[in-house]
Order: structure tokens, then C-alpha cells, then sequence
């Protein structure tokens, strides 16, 4: 990577530096949490259950990003997989879905910023945050919730309809921010958001958003003290 | 008062006992100051004063010699490890700043002050042919502004020849008449590098044109005390060197603090740009103690008047008894 304090560092570039804890919340998706998903090649499961358990799951960066991607040309109709699609586009895509405000001159760092305040907003019913840092703070509990009914279109009926949704990413949360109704609603947008391909790849980049913002804070920070060094 | 400096001034080397006390941390460097260790009987009292050579290869040729003597403490040393550290950190200062200025005495002798002029010749050509540049590239200078620039520029050029004339002639008089033009160029060289020290952006994109001016900025610092000495006025020559540390430290403090807090100017700096930065601003910091140790200097000259030539002419270290 040619800057110093780069916003759009690769994928498995990012992958290969993330935390352990952070990979896990991945693999738990692309894996169904180790149940396996019609449109995963069960080697590539052994692979990354296996690096899971270890805590290595930064040596295949690679696959983890050629799953992510696969995800993103994925639909109920087309259970064959395809070569995947671009991160940048998989990305937009998911911010679309979400209803996010794009234009031509965004980068990866400020789409991922449009997935996660919309993301947000729309999951755990928080308006009007204009800090993405403490937008951050919610992606752990969205997240949470949208791996639990990502499995498949059961799991969605299996957590309890929008009620039990509510439940999965974070009844406290949502309780003390919106009412009732805009829980279901919240909801009623999870069921949206849990189609094929969606119920994948809105979930990993707000992941990889969270990855991507650590390693960026990391990379300012070096960049602060190498200046600092200076005075 | 007058004193005779003979009796005070000798040659570093030949002084054993101060070899070996700085070996064993008894003595310690402090810039260009020998003093009593912390933790001794005399702690911080200032034993003598250190003068380099005037030529900067022969002051680089001493300190390394200095510094292979103190290495050699390190590993008979019992105690005082902490403080033959410091001044072999000192000696390191010093051997950075001598390389980075081409000398540690430019502004405080005959000889550096002929290589300070020499080197405010060159930044104006090397200014000159960067504005032409620009002009040509975007064609934006219109006929007044371009008029405007070249007369600055001859001014400056002008003034920096009277001064290698009045200092040459010992001219006295008309060497006072020069202070305040030095000290408007000075002025207006830092209020230029002020204003971009608080834009990140011009750190990077405008790093050139800055290093130039910083260039021009120290040597007319370094000009402007030696003017000030040349006159008499000991006490505003040492004020200039300690103004112009000051500022250096101040201009990098100011960028560094624009740099640290703007974090979209950080995601557009690529690694060789960002090389470059820390390259100029290492060398505004390791100048630091040649301009600490001028302005110690100058104020020795003050009171033991000659001292400079006569150190200046040495190809030693010479150690001056407090």
C-alpha cells in the first residue's frame, strides 16, 4: 500500500492484521457458525473451522476474502458459485440495500461508513448519529443479531418472527431506543435485509468496517508517533 | 573586565584529568558545557566551556576522536554510567547538527559567515528558478507581480553583498544600517513558514518551496547575529541565535501538531512523501544544539573578546576554564 495511513487497505491486507476476535465474528458467518451453508464448499469449511479453532485464521486471508466476495453474487436462484464480485461493489451493493446515500466519489471507507450508520439506524433504531465512532460501537450488536437469523429462512421463523429479532440483536438496545412498533418494524427490515444474499454481506461489512477502522487507527497512530519523534 | 583568555583556554586532549572524569561520569556534556556530575560534591557547576574548530571537518574529525575516547569508559565504568551516556548523547547532538549546518561556528566567525552568505546566494537561485517554473507552469504571474518578485529578490541579493562588504571592511557603521533590512527579510521569511505551518496540506505538497525557506530563514539568523556581533551589539547577536532555535523548534512544533491533527491530509501522504517530511523535520531538530551552542558562544565572546578567532584557528577541541 503506497500511503502511510491508507482508508482502502485490501482485503485479505486487512484480513492478515485483524484480531482474532474480529475473524471469528467472520468465519462464524461465512460458516453459519459451523453449520455449514449450501453454497460453501465443505473443504473450505474444514479450512476455516479448523484455522478457527487454532486462532490462526489470519494465515488465510485469501480464502476468507474469496468467500466474503462469493457471497456477494449469491441468490436464492443461483446456488452455483461464481467468482464473487468485487469488495468495492459488494459493498455498494449492501449500502444501497440499506438505503445509503452513494455518489461516484466515495471510497471503501466512507461506503462502509454509509452501511454502518444505515446499518444502525435501521437495526438497532438509533437515529442521527453523526459520529461513526460511536456508530462503530453498535456494529457488534448488529452484527450479533444478523449472524443469529443468517442461516437460513427458517432461522428467521425459528427466532420468533420480529419480536425475537428484536431479541437477537439486542432487545436492551432497542427497548430503550424506539417503541414497540418501531421494533417490529426494525424487524420487519431484518427479514428484508436477511434475503440470499444480503443476510450475508450486510453483516461482513459492517465487520470488515469495524477491522477496517481499527487498522486504520493503528496506522494513524504509528504515523503520530513517527512525527512526534521528530520534535 | 578583561581577562586574559591564555591562561584558561587549553586544548581538550591535553587535559587528562577532565578525560577521565567525563569517562567516569564524574563530568558531564551539557551542549557545548562541561559540568560536575549530578550526585557529586559541585553538581551542575560549569567547569569550562568547549570551542570546536572553524573548520566543520576538522570539528566532525574531534568529536568522533572525543567520543571514541569516552566509549572506552563504558566498559570499566563502576558508576556514573547514566551520566557518560548523556554525554556521549551530547557528543552524537553535536556531530548531527555539524553535519546538518556544515559547521558549528557559521555565525560566529569570519569564515562561517563568508559559507552562510555563500549558501543564502545559492537558496536565492534555487527560489528564483522554482518561481520561474511556476510562472511557466501556470502562467498566473501577471507583469506587476512578477516586478514585484524579482525587485524582492534583489533587494535581498543586494543586501546580503553590502553586509559580505561591510563585514569584510570592517565597517562598522554601515553594517548597523543593514540590521534592519536583516531582520525584515528575517520576519517575513517566518511569517511566510508560520502561515504554512499551520496547514498540514503545505507540509506535504509545498515541501520543496519550505525547505528552501527554512534554509533561507536559518542562514539569515545566522547572518543576522553575525551582523549584530560584527557591530558590537554581543547581547542581541545571542539574542538572534536563541530567537532563531527557537523558531525552528517552534515551526516544527506547529507542523507537527497540523500533521497529527488532520487525519485527511494523513490518508493522502504516500511513503516516500511521508520520508521526505520526517527528513526535514529530523533536520530542523538535530540543528538545534549548533544554534544552542553558538548562542553559548557568543556570549563567551562577550566577555573574553578574541576568544572566537583564536578557537576558531585551533584544529583541536579547545576546553575554556570557567
Amino acid at each position: 500500500m503506497e500511503f502511510v495511513v491508507p482508508r482502502a487497505r485490501h482485503l485479505p491486507d486487512l484480513l492478515a492484521n485483524a484480531s482474532s476476535a474480529d475473524l471469528n465474528v467472520l468465519a462464524d458467518l461465512i460458516t453459519d457458525n459451523g453449520n455449514g451453508r449450501v453454497a460453501l464448499d465443505s473443504k473450505v469449511k474444514t479450512t476455516i473451522l479448523a484455522r478457527q479453532a487454532k486462532g490462526t485464521l489470519q494465515s488465510i486471508p485469501d480464502v476468507l476474502d474469496a468467500e466474503i466476495r462469493a457471497f456477494g453474487s449469491n441468490s436464492i436462484a443461483t446456488l452455483f458459485r461464481s467468482e464473487g464480485v468485487s469488495y468495492l461493489e459488494l459493498a455498494t451493493d449492501a449500502a444501497k440495500k440499506l438505503d445509503g446515500k452513494l455518489s461516484e466519489s466515495l471510497d471503501i471507507f466512507e461506503i462502509e461508513k454509509v452501511v454502518v450508520c444505515q446499518a444502525v439506524e435501521k437495526y438497532a433504531g438509533v437515529k442521527g448519529i453523526g459520529d461513526y465512532a460511536t456508530a462503530l460501537g453498535y456494529v457488534a450488536q448488529v452484527v450479533k443479531g444478523l449472524i443469529s437469523v443468517a442461516g437460513t429462512a427458517s432461522g428467521i421463523a425459528a427466532t420468533g418472527g420480529a419480536a425475537g429479532i428484536a431479541g437477537a440483536i439486542g432487545g436492551r438496545l432497542l427497548s430503550m431506543a424506539v417503541s414497540p412498533l418501531a421494533v417490529a418494524a426494525a424487524g420487519a427490515t431484518i427479514f428484508q435485509a436477511a434475503s440470499p444474499a444480503f443476510r450475508i454481506t450486510v453483516p461482513a461489512v459492517l465487520q470488515i468496517a469495524k477491522i477496517r477502522q481499527a487498522r486504520y487507527e493503528y496506522d494513524f497512530a504509528i504515523y503520530k508517533e513517527k512525527l512526534r519523534a521528530c520534535m | 573586565m578583561y581577562v586574559n583568555t591564555d591562561a584558561l583556554l587549553r586544548s581538550l586532549p591535553d587535559i587528562p584529568g577532565v578525560m577521565e572524569k567525563l569517562q567516569s561520569g564524574a563530568y558531564r556534556l551539557w551542549g557545548g558545557l562541561v559540568r560536575h556530575a549530578a550526585g557529586t560534591e559541585k553538581a551542575g557547576q560549569i567547569l569550562g566551556h568547549l570551542l570546536f574548530p572553524g573548520d566543520s571537518q576538522q570539528t566532525q574529525q574531534r568529536l568522533q576522536q572525543l567520543q571514541s575516547t569516552l566509549d572506552k569508559g563504558l566498559g570499566t565504568l563502576q558508576g556514573g554510567m547514566g551520566q557518560l551516556q548523556q554525554s556521549m548523547g551530547v557528543l552524537q547532538g553535536l556531530q548531527s547538527a555539524n553535519l546538518v549546518m556544515s559547521g558549528l561556528n557559521l555565525a560566529v566567525t569570519a569564515a562561517g559567515f563568508v559559507i552562510v552568505c555563500n549558501k543564502l546566494n545559492r537558496i536565492s537561485d534555487q527560489i528564483q528558478s522554482q518561481s520561474e517554473k511556476i510562472e511557466q507552469t501556470y502562467g498566473l504571474v501577471k507583469d506587476v507581480h512578477d516586478y514585484n518578485t524579482l525587485n524582492d529578490e534583489a533587494q535581498f541579493r543586494s543586501l546580503i553583498l553590502a553586509a559580505q562588504q561591510f563585514c569584510e571592511q570592517g565597517d562598522v557603521e554601515d553594517l548597523k544600517g543593514l540590521i534592519a533590512p536583516f531582520h525584515k527579510e528575517y520576519q517575513l521569511t517566518k511569517l511566510v513558514l508560520e502561515k504554512h505551518a499551520s496547514f498540514a496540506a503545505s507540509s506535504v505538497v509545498r515541501l520543496p518551496q519550505i525547505k528552501l525557506l527554512q534554509d533561507r530563514l536559518v542562514n539569515l539568523g545566522l547572518t543576522l547575529s553575525h551582523v549584530q556581533m560584527r557591530t558590537g551589539a554581543v547581547k542581541y547577536s545571542r539574542k538572534s541565535m536563541v530567537q532563531l532555535e527557537s523558531d525552528i523548534k517552534g515551526l516544527n512544533a506547529q507542523r507537527i501538531k497540523s500533521l497529527t491533527s488532520d487525519r485527511g491530509t494523513a490518508s493522502t501522504i504516500k511513503h516516500d512523501q511521508f520520508t521526505h517530511i520526517t527528513n526535514f523535520l529530523q533536520q530542523g531538530k538535530q540543528m538545534l544544539p549548533a544554534l544552542s551552542y553558538q548562542a553559548d558562544v557568543i556570549e563567551l565572546e562577550g566577555r573574553h573578546p578574541g576568544l572566537l578567532q583564536q578557537a576558531s584557528e585551533s584544529k583541536e577541541i579547545l576546553l575554556l576554564a570557567a
